[in-house]
């Protein structure tokens, strides 16, 4: 017959009684909870700032056809009369492509937006220096902005405005080069445009020497073309996909539409994606390592403490005391260690996590605190009990199987 | 078995292997005790005293023949029946006292009803009484290292009463103290013993007077003779 107010009892006074034990086995429950706690919430904390950091990082590329393949359905080729000029992309000639299959991208579930640009080198009619434009989409989106120029790229003047016509920007080294300035007005193809900002787009896979919007463009090279005129068509596609993990499977599906498409992009998304990765299983894994530590101390301090006690669990049974009180006796013993050790490691974590900078505990320089999952701390308590029932249960049950005679004739 | 008889052990032998060599410590014993009797075993040491005491106790068992206790057959019994048969019949003094270092005096009393119907004020109302009768009253609190060797074998007799025990079992109760001493337990012990009609089976292999018993067995070399 067991009374579980005479074994909680009984169970305090032992930890009591055996202070420093009690309180080692404690502080470890409690550094084990904490640690888990921290890590796990630091683990995705980091892991949603790394996201938003990753999305804007080796997520976009640009996609066109070179010119030299065989014509496909919605690809073909468009040559100007003049052969200095054309459609390229880094120097390459290309195919146009029809606007038809950046409607088809963008229904992509990894493509978070695609749209169509002009990238064409044409001959200077005034010094008849060769140079490139680029034409974007007047709704400016985030393909565009990733892939080609964004507003955070102006050094002088603005950004061209969608409503506005006849304004371009230009690349900062082309502009110097030929010692264009702001308000200065530019020909190109025969048509007057006003310089409203230099920019520097760095190594945006779509950069051009001169910036404008696509329809502006178009309008230059049909005129280029001759009578052969773009039929809502572009050379490139400018792709933003939906995180950095997805980038090679939003290219599969595109070649699954058009496979003679090459891509360009910056070529880190894989390293991000990985460094992302290996950052989030290192720290699963440190926090598995001191979990499973935590727990086999607390075994073999439960263990430890039930050897050294052999001769009373011996008397207890001399005296009639039945295995059932013996094994609730010890496993109570470890259940209140791991319940005290795991509430104040949920409590310990949880100052820590409210008040120590963010920077200090992964590294990244964010305002505020590393928010705290209720259900991360519940898990960890949970965890510091089921420690508790198997580093009292094994050690229990070797006390319960015991013979009294040999506890008390090996003294 | 006599209708009187509270134990019984017919032809016990107990074989222990030590460093691969069977040795048969007990060699066929029969003993029968009546209720109330005060029974002292003597005898060397290393002749199998302890052995027999651990035997009729349940704490160890026979490799051969039979136990009684008070018409039910322990031979085949589990741990935790020999447990209850204990907790609710038999008491059991050590040589060593065997008290618990870490409870007092009145917690290690208790000890000996604890998770049975008893509720804890009527344990500690009990145990007070009993260690009371031992002159304790004023070493409740005390641990056993706070207490002399005689007193701690006072609490250790006191427990053995706490369950109202049809037998008592006391291994070498006088052991390792001083005539004086000796003394004192051994009034401790037998004093209640009479008065409640307790049996007792006492093994000693020191000075022990003979005379409180109501027969002597003398053990030697694994067989019991009745002293005459």
């Amino acid at each position: 017959m067991i009374t579980i107010i005479d074994t909680l009892e009984c169970a305090i006074r032992e930890l009591r009684r055996r202070k420093a034990r009690a309180i080692v086995n404690i502080i470890g429950y409690l550094l084990a909870v904490s640690i888990m706690v921290i890590m796990i919430n630091a683990i995705i904390y980091s892991r949603n700032a790394s996201n938003n950091i990753l999305n804007v990082t080796g997520t976009h590329f640009i996609a066109s056809v070179p010119a030299n393949i065989p014509t496909c359905e919605l690809c073909t080729n468009k040559t100007p009369e003049n052969k200095d000029e054309g459609f390229v992309v880094y120097g390459v000639p290309t195919k146009v492509i029809s606007k038809k299959f950046i409607n088809q991208v963008n229904k992509i579930e990894y493509i978070k937006d695609a749209s169509p640009a002009l990238l064409y080198r044409i001959r200077s009619k005034t010094d008849g220096h060769i140079y490139t434009i680029n034409g974007f989409e007047r709704d400016n989106n985030v393909a565009v902005r990733t892939t080609t120029c964004a507003e955070t790229d102006i050094i002088s003047g603005r950004f061209i405005n969608p409503m506005e016509n006849g304004v371009v920007m230009l690349e900062e080294a082309y502009a110097k080069l030929h010692k264009i300035n702001l308000t200065d007005k530019i020909d190109i193809a025969g048509i007057k445009f006003e310089v409203v900002g230099i920019i520097n787009p760095g190594i945006r896979p779509a950069k051009a020497d001169v910036y404008m919007h696509f329809d502006e463009a178009e309008q230059i090279i049909n005129r280029q073309l001759g009578s052969v005129k773009l039929n809502n068509e572009a050379n490139v596609v400018l792709v933003e996909t939906a995180s950095s993990m997805v980038q090679k499977e939003a290219m599969r599906a595109m070649k699954d539409i058009i496979p003679e498409l090459v891509f360009s992009s910056y070529a880190c998304y894989q390293p991000a994606s990985q460094v992302m990765g290996i950052n989030e299983t290192s720290a699963w894994l440190i926090a598995i390592i001191v979990g499973i530590f935590t727990m086999a101390l607390s075994l073999k301090s439960q263990l430890s403490s039930v050897i050294e006690r052999r001769r009373d669990i011996g008397i207890l049974k001399a005296i009639g005391w039945a295995d059932e009180s013996i094994i609730s006796q010890i496993l109570i013993e470890s259940l209140l260690q791991a319940i005290i050790g795991g509430f104040l490691g949920c409590i310990i974590s949880v100052i820590v996590l409210m008040f120590i900078p963010p920077k200090v505990i992964i590294g990244l320089d964010i305002s505020g605190h590393i928010n705290i999952s209720f259900l991360v701390l519940i898990a960890g308590f949970l965890l510091a009990l089921l420690g508790g029932i198997i580093a009292g249960l094994i050690p229990a049950f070797i006390a319960s199987r015991q013979k009294p005679s040999e506890s008390l004739r090996s003294l | 078995m006599s209708e009187n008889a509270i134990i019984k052990c017919e032809n016990i032998t107990k074989n222990f292997k030590i460093k691969k060599r069977e040795i048969q410590i007990l060699k066929g014993i029969n003993l029968s005790v009546n209720k109330g009797e005060v029974i002292i075993i003597t005898g060397k040491s290393g002749t199998g005293k302890s052995t027999l005491l651990n035997i009729l106790g349940g704490l160890e068992s026979q490799t051969s023949g039979s136990v009684t206790f008070n018409n039910q057959i322990m031979d085949n019994m589990s741990n935790d029946e020999l447990s209850d048969l204990r907790r609710k019949n038999i008491g059991i003094i050590f040589q060593n006292f065997n008290l618990i270092t870490t409870w007092t005096t009145i917690e290690n009393v208790e000890s000996a009803v604890m998770h049975t119907r008893l509720n804890k004020s009527a344990r500690i109302k009990k145990a007070t009484a009993l260690l009371n009768e031992f002159g304790l009253d004023d070493r409740l609190d005390y641990l056993p290292a706070e207490l002399s060797i005689g007193q701690q074998q006072r609490v250790a007799i006191a427990r053995a009463f706490m369950n109202d025990p049809l037998l008592i079992l006391a291994d070498e109760p006088t052991g390792d103290v001083d005539p004086e001493t000796a003394q004192v337990i051994i009034e401790s012990l037998v004093t209640p013993v009479k008065q409640k009609s307790v049996t007792l089976i006492i093994a000693t292999h020191g000075v022990f007077p003979l005379d409180i018993a109501d027969r002597v067995f003398f053990i030697d070399n694994g067989t019991l003779t009745p002293k005459i």
